[in-house]
């Protein structure tokens, strides 16, 4: 967890964000943007609540720029942990959990071996309000992760919710304020619970990964793009052997 | 002649043949095309199916010599061109020339400047390496069925 690499890019994703939130609700952005998104609960029903979502995420995904700012939250991050070729996810994961609405949890699960994901990806993961406690998201850390995992088969008949609790003392929920990101390995169990905190989360979640390194389900072109190609590569990418001979 | 036609439309292009190693069928593909078109706002022709035989691309290039009355082309998937880069450039040149846009709906990608191009072209020009990286570049690791072994 560090903080935001440009402050003044993730400012813009939360005013950009902030602007399609009210757009959505047809009225003005109000002053205090912060405020605004974290008692969103007041004016979004958990009814009206994805559609909401997916009017906000319009309005981002029409702004070419979210991408490249996002990424400069943490490039210096993603690239020290990844590398410095990388691919990034196309769409935006936005996650807003109001308070006690148990209609969109994400239940303790591991992207790679619950999903479709890759190990080689990572998350950088950014809040737009402060997340303590269960506004947060929780992760089993790696060497309890190591541990469970082996064991994850006992629980093939109790279900989720049974390991959920058997790995529940040894979570770790993330204390994390606005002006900071994450970047963490969704290989790693991790998930969130029902929001019993006065205000809503707001956070992105976005994976980046080595460009070259392998895919999963997630592919190169229909999930992830690449942000950045070293020189070398697009000169081998490109490069054609001479005719002429030999054929 | 449809409306859609007269005003200038886009010609769906859906293939026969596996895209990525996954054998989506026509349905789906239809499907993903008009989906696409609809929420892009782009008029719909209806698709043109390439023929299954390996590495022919028949109905594009009919499609290719026929361009008039088009606004474009929105193919399934960038992963159904030619994958010799030089016969992808020719048919980005063929469509840019024309004054048309290429799409490829899976991937919401788009050419309608030669300025879109080398990003469009990207994905498909790493992806033929990546069988030549760690893990034959997939996950779980290639296993000898996916070289035919």
């Amino acid at each position: 967890m560090l903080p935001a690499e440009d402050r003044a890019a993730l400012d813009r994703i939360r005013l950009n964000t902030a602007q399609a939130a009210a757009k959505a609700l047809g009225i003005p952005l109000p002053a205090d943007i912060g405020a605004f998104l974290d008692t969103i609960h007041e004016r979004v029903t958990p009814a009206r609540l994805n559609e909401f979502r997916l009017a906000v995420l319009d309005g981002l995904l029409a702004d070419p720029g979210f991408r490249p700012s996002y990424f400069a939250c943490g490039r210096t991050l993603v690239e020290t942990i990844v590398g410095n070729e990388l691919a990034m996810q196309r769409n935006i994961g936005l996650s807003i959990q109001l308070p006690q609405d148990d209609s969109s949890l994400l239940p303790l699960h591991s992207d790679t071996w619950g999903s479709e994901c890759s190990p080689f990806e990572v998350v950088l993961w950014i809040p737009l309000v402060d997340c303590t406690r269960t506004k947060s998201m929780f992760l089993l850390p790696p060497e309890n992760d190591r541990k469970w995992r082996a064991r994850v088969g006992e629980f093939e008949s109790r279900g989720i919710e049974d390991l959920y609790k058997a790995v529940e003392p040894e979570l770790t929920w993330i204390d994390i304020n606005y002006g900071q990101v994450m970047l963490f390995t969704p290989t790693l169990m991790h998930g969130n619970r029902v929001n019993r905190e006065p205000n809503t989360r707001w956070s992105f979640n976005m994976r980046f990964k080595g460009l070259f390194t392998p895919y999963a389900n997630k592919k190169l072109g229909d999930y992830f793009s690449p942000v950045a190609i070293k020189p070398a590569s697009q000169i081998g990418l490109s490069f054609d052997m001479p005719g002429g001979s030999g054929e | 002649m449809s409306e859609d036609a007269a005003a200038g439309g886009f010609r769906g292009y859906i293939v026969s043949r596996p895209v990525g190693g996954v054998p989506y069928p026509h349905k789906i593909q239809n499907l993903m095309v008009r989906d696409y078109c609809r929420r892009k706002g782009l008029p719909f022709l209806l698709s043109l199916t390439e023929v299954s035989v390996p590495g022919s691309f028949m109905m594009l290039h009919a499609l290719l010599q026929n361009l008039e009355g088009l606004r474009g082309i929105v193919l399934f998937s960038q992963f159904v061109l030619p994958h010799a880069r030089a016969e992808r450039f020719k048919i980005y040149d063929r469509v840019l020339d024309a004054g048309l846009q290429l799409h490829a709906a899976l991937e919401e990608n788009v050419i309608a400047t030669r300025a879109e191009v080398a990003a469009f072209e990207a994905p498909l020009a790493i992806a033929p390496w990546l069988p030549a990286t760690p893990f034959a570049g997939k996950f779980p690791a290639a296993s000898k069925e996916d070289f035919g072994l």
